[in-house]
């Protein structure tokens, strides 16, 4: 089972800083070249949405013309 | 009473003293007046919501009390991890119990996974720390001091702490 120990001595803290789009399109582009590279595909789609929500609730819904 | 979205059970934290692991439970927390943090906390949590997620870790079988803490945002395509911290009582040389915070980050490849992501985490790490995330979590280098899960290492990590499929309430 699990239980992954921090170094002795080492405390396990994580703050990190926040991102910018430049950073974002980074770590994006970054999991592009590892889905090339992997058998593995990582979902980064190829429209982009909006997160935490699903293709579905982002698509545009035409209405059609009566008459 | 405590609106919070209930998750999985992991044992993989360790007290020190006695080398006994613990069932532990992560819940998400849901507003600050949840809070109820002793004075030594490193950061400001309360300050974290509403803009992100918050998920404590609580070790039933101890107390309610969050033995570790983890701040993240959905990005598109990836999960990233602002904030990581112990309690307190957790960090120095006297600390009580070991693995809180890699059950945190295993936790944020799982929302991933279910979030359609393939599990891909990013935080920044302390320096000193780097080389054992790379070859613990298994997370690859990929600025300064950015760090990154790719799928294969996150399907690792998550399997590693909760064994078959589990999904969150994400």
């Amino acid at each position: 089972m699990g239980l992954i120990r921090e170094p002795d001595g080492v405390d396990f803290v994580i703050q990190s800083q926040p991102l910018t789009p430049t950073d974002v399109a980074e770590i994006q582009n970054w999991i592009r070249k590892q889905t090339k590279t992997s058998k593995t595909k990582a979902a980064l789609p190829s429209k982009v949405t909006k997160p935490g929500k699903s293709k579905r609730e982002n698509k545009t819904v035409r209405s059609r013309k009566v008459g | 009473m405590i609106d919070a979205i209930i998750d999985k059970l992991t044992e993989s934290v360790e007290e020190l003293r006695t080398g006994r692991r613990y069932v532990t439970l992560i819940t998400r927390v849901m507003s600050p007046n949840e809070f109820k943090l002793a004075s030594k906390w490193l950061f400001n949590w309360q300050s974290e919501l509403p803009q992100r997620e918050v998920y404590r870790l609580t070790i039933p079988a101890i107390s309610d009390t969050p033995q570790g803490l983890i701040s993240l945002e959905r990005q598109v395509g990836f999960v990233f991890v602002h904030l990581v911290e112990s309690h307190p009582q957790n960090v120095g040389k006297q600390k009580r119990f070991v693995g809180i915070a890699g059950n945190l980050i295993a936790y944020a490849a799982m929302i991933s996974r279910d979030l359609g992501f393939a599990g891909v985490v990013a935080f920044d790490a302390k320096t000193e720390l780097i080389r054992h995330y790379e070859t613990t979590l298994g997370a690859q280098l990929i600025g300064r001091q950015r760090m990154a899960l790719d799928p294969v290492a996150a399907s690792h990590l998550i399997q590693r702490y909760f064994g078959e499929h589990h999904g969150t309430n994400s």
